[in-house]
């Protein structure tokens, strides 16, 4: 589940994984986060580093901590991920997109199709 | 303060400076590791840490006091180091017995279950044992001594990859359930990087680095391109030639938009291995292995 190749950071990709949870529903709304044990556990990893990828969620507003309690997913962390993922890595792709198209001449009317029977292919919306 | 300082310590031996000046706090219960090249000093340090071996200058404080010849320093620091002696006539089973009786965090059933895990049998005497089999003996032994520090020197000397695996897997588990200081010198820094929280870089007795273990992956960056191409990179680390006009240089992090700037230009810029970074960062300028030959 971890890419050491990438540039990205463990804790970061740790994060990418627990906004994954949320965006998924396997934690919904007002859930129980896992602790920085739980996640040094599942990842094989020092329980610093899984503490950092929690905090950036928290940093996020996407948890809140309940004193005594442990921590939690905000209402609205769903959207607010999803919003997010729009806003920076799907809009990222689209520009990657976008710029292959043009060094390769491939008309609009061209990319839209073929995005189009990508989406029909994927069949998962 | 932190259990572990150590403030401008040098350790001579005649000639020889093994430690020279080192000023460095081991944060407590956390893991970290000691790193650096052959000959850097690490076992020397460990050995003082632990009380083994007197300061030649500088002051070091376990639990704050002198290591050296101190009673609480021993009873509450473990070092695993491949010098470790068992009494002749024992067998693995009288090993624990007497941890046992001199540790009271000792835990016997994590002993036993690891011991049966990496196929320890404990009715034999440690000293018919294998290389890599005393390495996991002493290794067995320093998870389950508990102590509030716990030092281990290159404890993987030895064992195959395999156990290598599951001792660094047994290590997380064993500081989940009870986080305490730990500190591991190794030559694997790549096998350990997810385990360490801190790493201490060393060579020849000097302290090059001490970081995060996720501050220390992106410390560098390794960018390679023609030579015209990389003139003008500031901070450069390491410098080789990889032939037909292609270079490979090694520069400190210079932030993502210059990353993307680089990259634009033609550049390919690559992560840095943490233990690739070490290996750039205690170059002795003898020049490249291709050199010799």
């Amino acid at each position: 589940m971890l890419d050491h190749n990438r540039m990205t950071p463990i804790y970061v990709q740790i994060a990418e994984w627990l906004e994954n949870e949320i965006l998924n529903q396997r934690l919904a709304a007002h859930d129980k986060m896992y602790s920085q044990y739980q996640l040094a556990d599942l990842f094989n990893i020092n329980p610093a580093t899984a503490g950092k990828g929690i905090t950036t969620l928290l940093d996020d507003d996407l948890l809140y901590k309940k004193r005594g309690l442990g921590t939690f997913v905000s209402e609205h962390a769903r959207e607010t991920i999803i919003q997010k993922r729009k806003d920076e890595t799907l809009q990222r792709m689209i520009d990657d997109l976008v710029r292959e198209a043009e060094y390769l001449d491939v008309s609009q009317e061209e990319l839209i199709k073929r995005l189009h029977q990508a989406r029909r292919e994927g069949g998962s919306s | 303060m932190s259990d572990i300082q150590l403030k401008n310590v040098t350790k001579r031996y005649r000639q020889k400076t093994a430690i020279s000046s080192l000023t460095l706090d081991i944060p407590d219960k956390s893991m970290t590791g000691l790193v650096g090249p052959n000959g850097a000093g690490k076992t020397t340090l460990l050995n003082m840490i632990a009380g083994f071996e007197k300061t030649t200058d500088g002051e070091l404080t376990v639990f704050g006091e002198e290591p050296f010849d101190h009673l609480n320093v021993a009873a509450n620091l473990f070092y695993v180091h491949d010098g470790m002696m068992y009494p002749q006539d024992f067998r693995i089973a009288d090993v624990f017995r007497a941890f046992q009786t001199n540790y009271p965090h000792w835990d016997q059933a994590l002993a036993e279950q690891l011991a049966q895990h990496f196929g320890l049998d404990i009715r034999q005497m440690p000293r018919y044992l294998s290389k890599g089999q005393a390495s996991t003996l002493n290794a067995v032994i320093g998870l389950a001594v508990h102590t509030p520090v716990t030092l281990f020197d290159e404890p993987t000397t030895g064992m195959d990859y395999g156990v290598r695996r599951d001792f660094y897997r047994a290590l997380l588990k064993s500081y989940l359930a009870t986080p305490r200081t730990i500190v591991l010198s190794s030559h694997l820094l790549n096998e350990l990087e997810d385990l360490l929280e801190h790493v201490v870089l060393i060579n020849r007795g000097e302290l090059v680095l001490q970081t995060e273990m996720d501050d220390l992956k992106h410390y560098a960056v390794g960018v390679s391109g023609t030579e015209e191409q990389l003139n003008g990179l500031e901070n450069v680390l390491y410098q080789e030639s990889l032939g037909f006009n292609q270079h490979f240089w090694v520069i400190e992090h210079p932030g993502e938009s210059d990353l993307n700037r680089l990259r634009e230009q033609g550049l390919s810029v690559a992560p840095v291995a943490p233990a690739d970074l070490c290996v750039y960062l205690t170059q002795t300028g003898k020049g490249d292995i291709d050199d010799v030959f």
